[in-house]
């Protein structure tokens, strides 16, 4: 029992970090699942994270409430922004989604009431790590039920042929919307949770490369399944602890194992199976047509 | 004194114009967002210092040698990132992570050996440190430099797509991989010279913008990437024009910014713009609808 006590103790942090990452994963994989590169969920993240912090030092809003508001204000916005910005294609849509996650890490970086540069500190502690976990387990359900529901191969459709997906009677633009605005309230939970773990914000934690290390998990792991993003951002977050006995090495360790694992197994490392099939299977996977989504 | 200001907007944006020329090269042929461009970037301007401090040659030499070196830096680049992707049916994201993962390897291996420090240029070593005096204002020397060298550059990269064999290949790759390689384009070779001239242009870029701003770190180049892309998409994906005028809009709305509101503002100022765009126009400036499909 004292084993565990200490493992937590040491291990506490990290093992909370892996749950947050995975949330935030997913929170991009929706979005790709609808052939959507959209980098907003650091985005998301920082408001959820400030909003939640300021109610809760600011007007005296208990944590579970914080938490929800932040999520429907994350929520709102998503879908104020929604229908403009998902109107951009491919590469457009992924510029012009770091291009609002910048603008929100600039708003907290120059307004004074948000701590400004030097971040906000002494946010009432609430989050426990099993709370994190608990809303990665609620998360997984929910992309199991999606997986066969109306509205999860509408999604798929519109990421394999938005076109055809329209022809089809799909209401696309709504369809997309809705995984924007899920994606919006999953980073802004997890932005909440991180809030009133670490009690401390600063601008610097949203940043573009912050944006894009989540993307990383999410390829890294691979998009055949829900499990794919969960994977990577478990692999991804531990592997620098791994190394951390190489010191300044490990970066570099890092980059190069993303890069092996990406070259190598471009549908990511829950397809790694794939390499071992027989030839015949792998012209299969070839056809257009039997692929994941893309983005 | 406006003036003054508009001699920095248009030197500024024109050095935003020779990064993003590389990116939007490359993106406008393979339909691929070169993540790792940022960061020979960066290694232009981190060689470029050390050759500078560390061994006390001049900025010419150094140039040189950067050249030599980030062009070397964009074959190993696509060899490692892009080639083995190459061909395969998996769309268009894992070479975009792959050219990530390898942007963090050169940033990490870039401060073990320059060090975490943001660097200052050895004073003696700074070319074209003093001012002229253009139609009645002095300006300094450096940034007028800047403009012609970037405007020139620009210049060859445009005749070399237009006017060369090599040219002729890389139009004959963006028209249609397939076909092009059935009339004899030898189409590895053709994007690993692409990489190359990307990848020196961005070189260039960096030995003089840190020569210009006087400083340098390894994590310089994040912020560019992000001023690159804003670039090629205000301009119109694939068009070398249309990363000149996407460049010098960036370098106004920046100068802009810092001269009537307040330096805070500059970074969020070109997103904002860059927005603004898109809703109205979603194919960029000069931008042809062909790009705007995903």
């Amino acid at each position: 029992m004292q084993a565990i006590v200490d493992f937590f103790g040491s291990y506490g942090f990290l093992i909370y970090l892996v749950a947050q990452n995975a949330v935030l994963a997913l929170s991009v994989y929706i979005m790709l699942l609808a052939g959507q590169l959209s980098l907003a969920c650091i985005g998301f993240m920082a408001i959820g994270a400030y909003s939640s912090a300021l109610l809760s030092m600011n007007a005296g809003v208990p944590y579970p409430f914080s938490l929800v508001l932040a999520a429907m204000i994350s929520a709102g916005i998503a879908f104020l922004i929604g229908g403009p910005i998902l109107r951009l294609k491919g590469v457009y849509l992924a510029i012009t989604t770091v291009g609002f996650g910048e603008l929100v890490r600039f708003t907290v970086l120059n307004w004074d009431y948000a701590g400004g540069a030097m971040g906000l500190s002494a946010i009432p502690a609430a989050t426990e790590t099993w709370h994190v976990f608990a809303f990665l387990v609620l998360l997984l359900y929910g992309f199991h039920q999606l997986r066969h529901s109306r509205y999860g191969r509408a999604l798929v459709a519109i990421g394999r042929d938005e076109m055809a997906a329209r022809t089809m009677g799909i209401p696309t633009t709504r369809y997309k919307i809705a995984a924007f605005v899920a994606g919006a309230v999953m980073a802004s939970v997890a932005g909440s949770f991180s809030a009133h773990h670490t009690n401390y914000l600063s601008p610097s934690e949203f940043s573009f490369f912050a944006a894009v290390l989540v993307l990383i998990y999410a390829v890294f792991g691979g998009l055949g399944s829900y499990w794919g993003p969960v994977l990577g951002a478990i692999v991804l977050t531990l592997l620098p602890e791994v190394f951390r006995f190489l010191q300044d090495w490990r970066m570099i360790i890092y980059g190069v194992s993303v890069l092996v694992v990406v070259v190598f197994v471009p549908d990511g490392l829950l397809e790694v199976r794939k390499l071992f099939r027989r030839r015949k299977d792998r012209v299969a996977h070839a056809d257009p047509a039997m692929e994941g989504p893309k983005a | 004194m406006l003036s003054q200001q508009i001699i920095n907007a248009l030197s500024q944006g024109a050095f935003y114009a020779l990064f993003a020329a590389g990116l939007t090269l490359i993106f406008g042929v393979l339909d691929i967002l070169n993540m790792a461009h940022g960061a020979v970037f960066m290694w232009g301007a981190m060689l470029s210092w050390y050759l500078m401090s560390a061994l006390g040659v001049n900025f010419g030499f150094a140039l040189l040698i950067t050249i030599v070196f980030c062009g070397l830096m964009g074959l190993l680049l696509e060899h490692a990132a892009f080639r083995p992707l190459r061909g395969r049916s998996s769309g268009h994201l894992p070479p975009l992570v792959s050219s990530l993962a390898l942007s963090i390897v050169l940033v990490h291996v870039a401060e073990k050996i320059f060090g975490t420090r943001v660097v200052r240029y050895p004073d003696d070593a700074v070319p074209f440190a003093q001012s002229v005096e253009v139609g009645g204002v002095q300006v300094s020397l450096l940034h007028v430099v800047l403009l012609v060298v970037a405007l020139v550059l620009m210049g060859a990269l445009w005749y070399m797509v237009a006017r060369t064999r090599l040219g002729r290949s890389i139009r004959a790759l963006q028209e249609n991989p397939k076909v092009a390689r059935l009339m004899g384009v030898d189409v590895d070779r053709t994007i690993a010279w692409m990489f190359v001239i990307a990848s020196v242009l961005a070189g260039i870029a960096g030995a003089f913008l840190g020569v210009a701003y006087n400083s340098a770190s390894p994590y310089m180049g994040n912020w560019v990437d992000l001023k690159g892309f804003a670039v090629i998409i205000l301009g119109g994906m694939g068009s070398i024009p249309g990363a000149l005028l996407g460049g010098m809009l960036i370098g106004f709305a920046e100068i802009g910014t810092v001269v009537y509101l307040s330096s805070d503002y500059r970074d969020a100022a070109v997103f904002v713009v860059l927005m603004g765009m898109l809703l109205l126009k979603p194919s960029g400036l000069l931008g042809s609808s062909r790009e705007v499909r995903a």
